[in-house]
């Protein structure tokens, strides 16, 4: 499991992907019926703010809020990247 | 005994949050999903029954169930554990009794008595759905958790959950059971996931939509449930 820095670098590595133009864009949202919805500059707002209030993993997921989902699927999909890659690695 | 082949389509619309991507409001998603739910299922000769906007409250749901009485209940708006909406996020259908603006109202989810239900919307299956089949409904396909859209517009982006949600309702106006509607929509839903899994890590120009893709398939498909009979159907066979 990673770290309040690396799973905020993840993020950071992220946002750095986003199109300009769609950063202030709603990109995802739910059918609640106090609805939320996310922008990608506002999740990395929360997770900023997150990082800046915790100091443990357990902490900053939870000062996340919804977005230590998002968090947790960054941290899943590196580490699924990096078994690949490790994977690849020995083959060639 | 309610009547085979015969469908309600409860879509109420309304500036629910903004979005300004594909549409304007959240709620629009709902009604394009609805609406090609409903030509599908006129194109399919189940006769269809609307209640539209303004027309999908409470009371109208009632007079109508009242008159009309179709097996297939079909609904896409905003939910809670206890409560599908109406127009305007008002209390459609609830389980528990509820009190809003003044007005209380008592529970009402006998209106699914004797109907296979295919809700798109947050919680309800979590404990609307179950007292629902307590006291009748045949059927209830929902989610227990919150319904997740991506808005991104693209054929595989915002188009892929149209692609999911249309195809589960679809499936049951195509004459499959309950159970294999569950089973499809879970493999849609994995379908997408390995899509977008494929995806991230390369040097696509999508690759930033992939987490946000990745997480909303995955929660709606944790979410996903089925409640009731699984060999229910809303079509005879010929």
């Amino acid at each position: 499991m990673l770290d309040i820095e690396k799973l905020s670098k993840l993020a950071e590595e992220w946002y750095k992907t986003v199109p300009e133009d769609m950063k202030n864009k709603v990109i995802v949202s739910n059918f609640s019926i106090k609805p939320m919805s996310f922008t990608p500059k506002q999740i990395m707002g929360k997770i900023g703010s997150a990082a800046r209030k915790s100091k443990t993993r357990e902490e900053f997921l939870k000062e996340s809020g919804l977005c230590a989902e998002f968090l947790e699927t960054l941290e899943k999909m590196y580490i699924r990247r990096t078994k690949m890659e490790k994977k690849e690695g020995r083959k060639s | 005994m309610s009547k085979m082949n015969e469908g309600v389509f409860v879509r109420p619309r309304w500036d629910d949050k903004t979005v300004d991507q594909r549409f304007a409001f959240l709620m629009d998603y709902g009604y394009w999903t609805g609406a090609e739910v409903v030509n599908y299922a006129h194109n399919k000769d189940l006769i269809v029954h609307e209640l539209n906007e303004d027309r999908a409250i409470r009371n109208e749901l009632k007079n109508f169930l009242d008159y009309c009485d179709p097996v297939f209940f079909f609904h896409f708006s905003h939910g809670g554990p206890d409560t599908l909406t109406g127009q305007d996020m008002s209390v459609l259908i609830c389980s528990n009794n509820f009190s809003e603006n003044g007005n209380s109202f008592s529970p009402n989810d006998i209106l699914l008595r004797d109907r296979v239900v295919y809700t798109l919307s947050c919680l309800s299956a979590s404990e609307l759905g179950r007292k629902a089949v307590e006291d009748g409904c045949i059927a209830y396909i929902g989610y227990k958790d919150p319904l997740w859209a991506v808005t991104i517009e693209g054929f595989d982006t915002d188009y892929a959950l149209f692609d999911i949600w249309t195809g589960g309702a679809k499936a049951l106006i195509d004459g499959k059971t309950t159970e294999e509607v569950y089973y499809w929509l879970k493999r849609r839903y994995k379908f997408w996931i390995s899509y977008w899994e494929i995806i991230d890590g390369t040097n696509s120009i999508n690759a930033w939509k992939a987490p946000v893709m990745i997480m909303a398939l995955e929660k709606n498909l944790k979410g996903l449930a089925i409640l009731g009979d699984l060999n229910a159907k809303i079509k005879i066979d010929d």
